[in-house]
């Protein structure tokens, strides 16, 4: 993906968290990422870190949303905390696809209603 | 009758009507109106940031007080430099200039001496220069390695990769700190970093492996309050949901720890993002069906490897909060996916413990106001 907003938007947090996808490969510097094993620990992981004043990203596919669906939930809103979230929507192979199709009306459901969407060319 | 006082002052008026009972000009209240007027907020985000000027500089330029500048400051939230920001580089006094060696003798036979033997604050009255007695030998040493299956009783590290590490045997340690005392429910094996740690937190170590070695456990109270010893000065506690939340608010609230209410599994997760981030020491209290539900977290945590982050875990082998229903940590062994982890294992049952009254924002904000102290 060559979009130079993104990537300079990716590369202003100072601590970087995620699950690696394919289609993120060219936006994320790996070499100061860390990556962890399960979604909703990673998720842990930046909520930690913005307690402590940093500015964290966590990235994700948008099967991975399902499950971190409990800490979006239960502390995300519970605690009122905010996190930026970079999730890659895939529509092939079609495994994918259902939760892709669905992605933006599950993050609706849960009243994040502060999100960009932004089309491959 | 109106009180009189010692020194006759006189009793002026300010041009608002206010008397002024001493020598001043003004009141205070249009002092600091007149302040007002000159510094505005962009007038101090230039000075301040953009020309970096000190605080002082500003107020002999305004000839004003340090406090009135510093007061306005927090007022407009703009960020003030700390002292160790403003002295770096070429700021600093001492740029460029070293010791000669003269001075640096001089210093060094100065502090020489000052904190040897008595002195010193962590004196215990020359224990460690005391001979060992004829019976711990090497027939008794290896008795009890034989006795704890030839594995750390800590980490569980073989003698194997011990020998092929730091190319001796496993250590052999007093439990009581006692060497005159060579009973075998006394001694203990342990590994080399292991054996390091124990010279810290006497009291927690004591106790902790006099219950392994008798193989008795302890209520959730008296583990918690175990816990509680190795906690410092500047330690940040965190607690895991379900019953150990409960006990943890119950006996060790005085430290405001972040009680991770919601979501299941993720308490030590937190704990190391928090202690990626710090120089300050952490401890997580989880429970064994928390730990369960997040396995990987422990396989993380050995690579990461925080050093500040100290996990513990309260082991009963039951889901406590919901009825007691049993858990499968008995199969598990929690030490082989993570060697930093401690685990205490502990009576089974509930407990009295009544739930946490506090909401979301509160414990949030009680807890970055730790931070900031």
């Amino acid at each position: 993906m060559e979009n130079k907003e993104l990537k300079k938007w990716v590369n202003s947090h100072n601590f970087i968290v995620g699950v690696p996808c394919s289609k993120l490969n060219d936006l994320i510097p790996y070499d100061r990422a860390i990556i962890a094993t399960r979604e909703d620990e990673a998720l842990g992981m930046a909520i930690g870190a913005k307690l402590m004043g940093k500015n964290p990203l966590l990235f994700i596919q948008d099967s991975g949303l399902g499950n971190c669906l409990t800490l979006l939930t239960s502390i995300l809103k519970y605690y009122t905390i905010k996190i930026d979230i970079l999730i890659s929507i895939r529509k092939y192979p079609i495994y994918h696809g259902y939760m892709g199709n669905i992605t933006k009306q599950i993050l609706k459901l849960m009243d994040y209603k502060n999100y960009k969407y932004i089309i491959e060319k | 009758m109106k009180k009189i006082s010692k020194y006759n002052y006189k009793s002026d008026k300010c041009k608002c009507g206010k008397e002024i009972t001493r020598n001043a000009t003004q009141c205070g209240h249009c002092t600091h109106q007149k302040y007002d007027k000159i510094l505005t907020k962009e007038f101090l985000y230039k000075e301040y940031i953009v020309n970096k000027k000190t605080m002082r500089q500003i107020a002999k330029q305004v000839e004003c007080g340090v406090c009135a500048v510093e007061t306005r400051l927090k007022k407009f939230n703009i960020k003030t430099r700390s002292i160790s920001e403003a002295v770096k580089g070429k700021n600093n006094p001492f740029f460029g200039k070293y010791h000669t060696k003269e001075a640096k003798i001089k210093m060094s036979l100065a502090h020489k001496g000052k904190l040897v033997g008595k002195d010193n604050p962590s004196w215990l009255g020359g224990i460690s220069k005391l001979p060992y007695l004829f019976k711990f030998n090497k027939k008794l040493k290896k008795q009890i390695r034989n006795r704890d299956n030839h594995t750390c009783q800590l980490c569980g590290m073989t003698e194997e990769n011990h020998l092929n590490k730091y190319k001796q045997n496993l250590c052999i340690h007093h439990i009581d700190y006692d060497k005159k005392n060579c009973d075998k429910n006394n001694l203990i094996s342990l590994c080399n970093s292991c054996h390091g740690k124990t010279s810290m937190f006497r009291g927690f170590w004591r106790e902790y492996f006099e219950y392994l070695i008798n193989k008795k456990k302890p209520t959730r109270e008296q583990a918690i309050k175990l816990i509680s010893k190795t906690i410092n000065k500047n330690a940040l506690v965190i607690s895991s949901l379900g019953m150990t939340s409960r006990f943890v608010y119950k006996l060790l609230d005085k430290y405001k720890p972040f009680y991770l209410v919601g979501g299941m599994g993720s308490c030590l997760s937190v704990a190391m993002g928090i202690a990626l981030n710090t120089k300050k020491k952490i401890i997580a209290i989880t429970g064994d069906g928390e730990t369960l539900m997040g396995l990987g977290t422990l396989v993380t945590h050995k690579r990461l490897n925080p050093k500040n982050l100290w996990h513990f875990i309260l082991d009963n082998n039951q889901h406590a909060s919901t009825g007691g229903q049993k858990t499968i940590s008995n199969k598990c062994d929690f030490k082989s996916l993570s060697p930093n982890t401690i685990v205490i294992k502990i009576k089974k049952g509930k407990g009295n413990a009544g739930r946490i009254p506090l909401t979301g924002k509160q414990i949030k904000e009680r807890f970055l106001k730790v931070l900031n102290e």
